[in-house]
């Protein structure tokens, strides 16, 4: 739904806002923060940027395998900060941006750790092993540290471990489709996101944040509908997007119409959709007559979304008066 | 807040004054701007094939194209000032617009004598045209994203392609700092900035495509004094944060002289340093924080993802050792820490409520 300073901006465009007025109309909305806010974003952008600047230096450093310093130097260079962020949360505990900051900072550092040992002694371990082992390794963190970004990181690492597995075993080319290696990704991205809705009904409220769920279910919607596209344009390929998709389409749905209603999600869906309709109508009318099928092509995606825009809108206007 | 609680809110406060207007008509939110603006890119380029087969000898003499797109461009115009009633008609009209403006640009292309800087400067031209002719949100902020990017292929110099990024980056920070300045202009200005953001995000993150990234390396064949033309523009970033935040705190009413602009300015000096160094950061730290400031939660969400982007493709950069890369960010990254604990320390009145 259009937010507080969108509907006051179309206000103003109509005139129905004094030209000097803007600000504190938007002020008196609550949409600009106040100096308690400021302080808060200021302190929390010092700690992140920080945090982040540190982590990724390191990285970089590490990176570099620079010959001048010696083996013990390196590990202690990645150790010390390692045992520093320990020690911090040990101290401030969780439940504060320090300690929070300082274990995203931690499960970074195992990774860089983990990299360290593998260039360092060269064990022969696949790509893989390193990420994998970073996943497991930083897992009770994540289960313990109760923060949305760290389980992200997580996610992301097992997907890196995943695609280096499959490429690493060489199941791309004895299954002799592009298309079968993204299907774990698919499944291991539906499984977290329904874990995440599944613990943010049951009550835990870290995990209601929205931000989370909308980024693990654009990437899972994205990978099925590719998968989906790929099945229509060339109908030799796997078929069993085509018995996948709809039920992710009409459990999103069903989900985030009924049960948790985020228009966010509700619009991706209905973007791949609309995807997806215009591929088959490619795939059915091109090969017949080009001009005719650009043509219907063209308006099916401005009928279709114009459409969807109608609805999205009707469901934030019952929203609001809600 | 509802639309009718909100409008009632501030009409109690003398803030708005006469009809409430339509809540129906006020502009898409971003993720369906976001569906509308893809679906509505692609329906004109499927809309273009359709013409360019249909009256292909039309459109293969420049005339023709140039005709067509005019009366594409044109007839939309015309229908948007007469107020799209309906979402299918402003996604039509958007789309046709779309469609009219490549039909013209490849007219262009065809005429005689008219190479890479002529469509560019007619893109500019043609997209700063519609974007005060059309009145539709979708459609300003596509005009302002294509102008900017147009510029990009203004010139083949090497120093208007490293100059370029940083003005377009003072532009979009220009923009979005006085969205709030002017009521009746502020749409459009908050459509003009974002269109200028996606534009540099594009030269920011997306180099090839003909771009050249934010510094292009010197080739072979510069003279020696475009180092020195590379050194100046690295400063320039680091000035255009520094100035980005003392016109930030100015516009926020805090006096030149206040406590907290002084202390504003001694935690934005690391950042201007190591915007030196790594230039996109200063563009998408003002974002970021101008996003804050706006209560625009989306362009903060899209210049967190920017920096988290930029930091990833800034490992690969070649412009610096990666040695020196990770020096600067720890020495930054140690001195924010450092900085805040010190303001933490100290209780200086604007860090005293902060979380513990």
């Amino acid at each position: 739904m259009p937010s507080e300073r969108d509907h006051i901006l179309h206000w103003a465009e109509a005139g129905r806002v004094g030209d000097d007025r803007l600000r504190d109309a938007l002020g008196a909305a609550g949409v600009l923060p106040d100096r308690a806010a400021w302080r808060r974003f200021i302190d929390l952008l010092l700690l992140g940027f920080g945090i982040a600047g540190l982590g990724a230096g390191l990285i970089f450093f590490l990176a570099y395998n620079w010959d001048a310093l010696g083996r013990f130097a390196k590990f202690a260079l990645v150790q010390a900060p390692l045992l520093g962020c320990l020690a911090l949360i040990w101290r401030r505990g969780l439940d504060g941006a320090a300690g929070r900051s300082a274990l995203m900072l931690a499960a970074l550092l195992v990774g860089a750790l983990l990299a360290l040992i593998g260039q360092t002694y060269q064990t022969g371990a696949d790509p893989y092993q390193l990420f994998l082992a970073w996943a497991l390794a930083v897992l009770p963190w994540a289960m313990l540290g109760r923060l949305p970004a760290l389980w992200l990181l997580w996610l992301l690492v097992t997907n890196v471990g995943l695609a280096l597995y499959l490429e690493a075993r060489g199941l791309r080319d004895l299954l002799d489709s592009p298309q079968l290696p993204l299907w774990p990704h698919v499944a291991l991205n539906l499984l977290a996101l329904a874990a995440w809705e599944v613990g943010a009904v049951r009550g835990l409220a870290w995990l209601r944040e929205r931000w989370a769920p909308r980024l693990i279910n654009t990437v899972a919607g994205s990978l099925l509908t590719w998968l989906l596209l790929w099945t229509i344009v060339d109908a030799d390929e796997g078929r069993g997007a085509a018995l996948i998709w709809p039920l992710w389409l009409l459990g999103c749905l069903g989900v985030y119409l009924r049960l948790r209603r985020d228009l966010f999600m509700v619009a991706g869906v209905l973007l791949a959709a609309i995807i997806v309709v215009c591929t088959l109508l490619g795939r059915l009318l091109l090969d017949e007559d080009l001009v005719a099928g650009l043509l219907a092509i063209g308006l099916a995606l401005i009928g279709l979304s114009a459409a969807a825009a109608t609805w999205l809108r009707r469901l934030a206007a019952e929203e609001d008066a809600a | 807040m509802n639309p009718g609680e909100l409008w009632w809110h501030l009409q109690s406060r003398g803030l708005v004054s006469g009809e409430q207007p339509d809540p129906e008509r006020a502009p898409p939110p971003w993720y369906l701007r976001i569906l509308l603006g893809l679906a509505g890119w692609l329906g004109s380029l499927f809309l273009l094939g359709f013409l360019g087969l249909l009256i292909e000898d039309i459109l293969d003499e420049a005339a023709g194209a140039l005709s067509i797109g005019l009366l594409l461009c044109g007839g939309a115009v015309a229908l948007a000032r007469r107020g799209a009633a309906n979402d299918f008609l402003a996604q039509a009209i958007y789309a046709a617009s779309l469609a009219g403006q490549a039909a013209i640009l490849i007219g262009v292309d065809d005429l005689p004598g008219v190479g890479r800087s002529g469509v560019a400067l007619a893109a500019m031209v043609l997209a700063t045209a519609l974007f005060f002719a059309l009145p539709q949100a979708l459609h300003r902020t596509w005009c302002a994203g294509m102008a900017a990017l147009a510029a990009a292929f203004l010139s083949d110099s090497a120093y208007l392609a490293g100059l370029l990024p940083l003005l377009l980056s003072a532009a979009a920070v220009w923009l979005w700092l006085g969205v709030y300045d002017r009521a009746a202009w502020a749409s459009r200005r908050a459509d003009a900035a974002l269109g200028a953001t996606l534009a540099l995000l594009i030269l920011l993150l997306l180099p090839g495509l003909g771009l050249t990234g934010l510094l292009p390396a010197p080739s072979p064949a510069d003279d020696d004094s475009y180092g020195v033309f590379l050194i100046l523009v690295r400063l320039g970033y680091g000035l255009l944060w520094l100035t980005g935040v003392a016109a930030l705190l100015w516009r926020l009413g805090l006096a030149p002289g206040a406590p907290a602009v002084r202390s504003a300015l001694l935690l934005a000096l690391p950042l201007a340093i190591a915007a030196c160094l790594a230039p996109g950061l200063s563009p998408l730290l003002l974002l970021l924080v101008i996003g804050y400031a706006h209560g625009h939660r989306p362009l903060t969400g899209l210049a967190t993802l920017a920096l988290l982007a930029y930091l990833s493709r800034y490992y690969y950069s070649l412009e610096l050792t990666l040695l020196t890369k990770s020096l600067m960010l720890m020495a930054t990254g140690a001195m924010l820490l450092l900085l805040r604990q010190l303001l933490r320390h100290r209780r200086l009145p604007w860090l005293e409520a902060a979380d513990a």
